[in-house]
């Protein structure tokens, strides 16, 4: 005989911590008798987490993924090309925004240009040109959204007379590189004195 | 004979500048003048950073008395 459930509807107890918990803090599950499983979701969290930490459970599931890369070839490009499609936008206004803002960022791309320049004999020089206009038109293609935020945070850098935009200013130096206070101060100073100075001239 | 007023260090020279951005907005200096100034410690400022820059490079301790 079948002995049937009672089942509450505000929730039930959890199999691990015994504390009496909503049904929203269950996950689901298809073939259990209230189609929720027994135990709550941080419980579940926290056991993942401690297998996770095994020894040798990285490499396990290395192998096991690369298997499954390697039997499944259509399937694993497919859900390439989906994942790269839904974070595309994102991942290129991210790109973006860090180049105009991140100075570190910023060196590396220039650093990985530099490089790329110097492997130009392996290209036709049509196909660079056109690689390089490809690059040099990436940012008036972008959404207007992105364009708009470009020069939002381009204006603020040199308008706020931002550490990065001094440096720039005193004598081309790489961005990162440090330089004490006192010198950006001064910098900034003598900056601010000469935009005074262009404001009284358009003035009279 | 009264000694001439001199800049020794980094801090007297941004006090200085920002007299003279406080004079030139309360119309006291003419922009000329302050422009001057404006150009006299941009030179200041650049030979210091060059001397640092150098000391870098040649793996000196990297002090001026300028910053102390």
């Amino acid at each position: 005989m079948t002995k049937k459930l009672e089942i509450n509807p505000d929730g039930r107890i959890c199999n691990l911590c015994n504390a009496f918990l909503p049904w929203s803090d269950f996950s689901p599950q298809s073939n259990g008798p209230n189609g929720k499983k027994s135990r709550c979701k941080a419980c579940e969290a926290q056991r993942s987490r401690e297998y996770r930490k095994l020894p040798g459970f990285n490499e396990r599931n290395a192998v096991r993924q690369s298997n499954w890369r390697k039997k499944n070839p259509e399937l694993n490009k497919a859900t390439q090309d989906r994942a790269w499609i839904k974070c595309k936008d994102d991942f290129n206004a991210k790109r973006l925004y860090a180049y105009h803002n991140d100075p570190i960022f910023r060196a590396k791309k220039i650093a990985l240009d530099k490089a790329r320049k110097r492997r130009k004999g392996d290209l036709s020089e049509d196909k660079w040109q056109k690689k390089l206009e490809n690059q040099s038109n990436y940012i008036k293609r972008a959404p207007i959204e992105v364009r708009e935020k470009i020069s939002k945070t381009a204006k603020a850098y040199r308008e706020e007379l931002q550490d990065a935009y001094v440096l720039r200013a005193i004598m081309h130096l790489p961005p990162g590189e440090f330089v004490s206070p006192e010198i950006l101060e001064t910098k900034k100073l003598v900056v601010k004195i000469r935009r005074e100075v262009k404001q009284l001239k358009q003035v009279s | 004979m009264k000694k001439s007023a001199e800049i020794t260090t980094a801090k007297e020279l941004n006090k200085v500048l920002l007299d003279t951005l406080v004079a030139l907005k309360n119309g006291e200096i003419e922009a000329p003048v302050a422009k001057g100034v404006a150009t006299l410690a941009d030179k200041v400022n650049k030979n210091n950073l060059n001397i640092l820059q150098y000391k870098k490079i040649t793996r000196q301790p990297a002090v001026i008395e300028f910053f102390e």
